[in-house]
């Protein structure tokens, strides 16, 4: 066998390598919630932890982080979504590792590209030589052009499905800019416009447009009905007890049809336990928050009926 | 064509380390909610009692993010109840508190062992929607709305007070361009 030969060998089981790589990276399993939220709780940075994960810090915002991680997992965010949030919120320096899209993916790449272009260069420079000298031979330029660009094109494998297994797809397997909305990433929009400039009413009528094409979305009944309770104390503020009282019920009945659903919803059990609060009906608060414990609720939902459930004896 | 290839190794290289040199972080502690409509701040607060942010419109709102557990906002404690005292002689702002990370019983002792009356919610989450990566941090929130000022760090009733006159005297309450705070 010629040492071209032998070349072209050792290229085709490379490229071979990196198709194989490729395949499984891709081919993988769809993870559970857990896995999922193990990986993302990878993938951010503490803010004030200098490059640590918030997985591995004890510092108050990253145990912030990861509740709202684990939150908007059960929520059915994408991890589009759960990083677009961050983003907002912490700026870019939240990312732990680049996204791996558009001009990031050069920051896999070429990392790859430089080491094994400059492998290849220092082995034509040093490792051919005294074999050419040996021989009498001058170095052949058409020996090693061959092996550059095919060693280029194995970097640029390399990089590409490095990015892909380490960047920040593959958590859930999603690709970006996907063309359909789901009734869960409408909620999310939903929930996201009322914690954002829109505003309640605009909020309000998003979750009317999630009921109208899936009339049993819990999450869209339970938050339709929480930011009406809400708005109710915008009435009471201005002296408009009937108006206030007018929406209380109002909220609360989209929360019953939300526990009539799913009784196992902590968010509608804890918000439920709000309004009966403001009801000052005592026995229904103790039996939602009641309720609400035995269902492993968030721990957000318990720091929410924590004091309505002190005064009231439960 | 060997040289032609080590030199683009070694340009390679050099823009790479070109790369990393400029694209440090950016360390200042602006708040990109500075210049924006505030987040929903609502919930019910650690007296039971509906909070909606929206009810204070038309007023002055200093949004105050704690912990009992941090001393430095034990610290800053008594400048919020100078601050509190100072917005209900004037009428000029109210104050709500945003607990961080903590729990009903450090927040009930904290506020008996320290004092003040104003709205606490217990909610880290809504640290979250404001971008709390320390606390204590201030935001103030203006008549309109408008996050108009932050602060990282302890605040001073005086500093808020000046942020609030200062701002008064701009014909639309503008936002400051940079955060007030350090």
């Amino acid at each position: 066998m010629t040492a071209q030969a032998r070349s072209v060998g050792w290229l085709v089981l490379a490229v071979a390598a990196a198709v194989l790589l490729s395949i499984a990276a891709l081919a993988q399993g769809a993870p559970t919630a857990e896995d999922r939220i193990a990986v993302l709780n990878q993938s951010y940075a503490c803010p004030v932890c200098d490059g640590q994960a918030v997985s591995e810090s004890n510092a108050p915002v990253a145990a912030t982080i990861r509740e709202f991680i684990r939150t908007e997992v059960a929520r059915g965010a994408s991890d589009d979504e759960i990083r677009d949030s961050l983003v907002a919120r912490y700026g870019g320096e939240v990312l732990l590792r680049p996204p791996s899209d558009g001009v990031s993916t050069l920051l896999w790449v070429l990392p790859v590209v430089v080491l094994v272009t400059g492998g290849i260069g220092a082995w034509a420079l040093f490792g051919r030589r005294p074999r050419s000298n040996e021989s009498g031979v001058a170095p052949t330029v058409g020996r090693v052009w061959p092996i550059a660009v095919g060693g280029v094109v194995i970097a640029v494998g390399f990089g590409l499905v490095l990015a892909q297994v380490a960047g920040e797809r593959g958590v859930d397997g999603a690709l970006t800019g996907e063309a359909a909305t789901s009734p869960r990433q409408m909620v999310a929009q939903c929930q996201a416009m009322a914690a954002g400039d829109e505003g309640l009413v605009p909020a309000l009528q998003c979750f009317d447009e999630v009921l109208a094409t899936d009339p049993t979305n819990i999450e869209a009944l339970t938050y339709r009905g929480w930011y009406v309770v809400l708005a109710a104390s915008s009435a009471e503020a201005e002296g408009d007890s009937a108006a206030a009282a007018e929406l209380i019920d109002s909220g609360l009945g989209y929360l019953d049809d939300a526990v009539a659903i799913d009784p196992s919803y902590p968010d509608a059990r804890a918000f439920r336990a709000v309004v009966y609060s403001r009801q000052e009906r005592p026995d229904e608060v103790c039996a939602e928050i009641s309720e609400l414990r035995a269902l492993d609720p968030p721990e957000m939902m318990l720091q929410l009926t924590g004091s309505i459930a002190e005064q009231n004896g439960c | 064509m060997i040289r032609w290839l080590s030199v683009a190794v070694g340009a390679t290289l050099l823009g790479l380390v070109a790369l990393l040199a400029t694209g440090g972080s950016d360390d200042d502690a602006t708040s990109a909610l500075v210049g924006q409509r505030t987040p929903l701040i609502g919930g019910i607060t650690t007296g039971g009692e509906l909070y909606n942010i929206d009810d204070a419109r038309g007023r002055w709102v200093v949004v105050n993010v704690f912990g009992s557990w941090c001393p430095p906002c034990v610290d800053e404690h008594p400048e919020l109840v100078e601050l509190d005292r100072w917005g209900d002689q004037t009428g000029e702002a109210e104050l709500v508190s945003i607990a961080f990370q903590d729990t009903p019983e450090g927040i009930a002792e904290f506020f008996e062992r320290y004092g003040g009356e104003w709205p606490v919610l217990n909610d880290s989450q809504l640290a979250l929607q404001l971008g709390v990566a320390q606390v204590p941090e201030t935001f103030l929130v203006a008549p309109s709305g408008i996050v108009a000022a932050h602060w990282a760090g302890p605040v001073t009733a005086e500093a808020v007070a000046a942020t609030i006159e200062a701002l008064e005297q701009q014909p639309s309450q503008e936002p400051a361009t940079e955060d007030s705070g350090s």
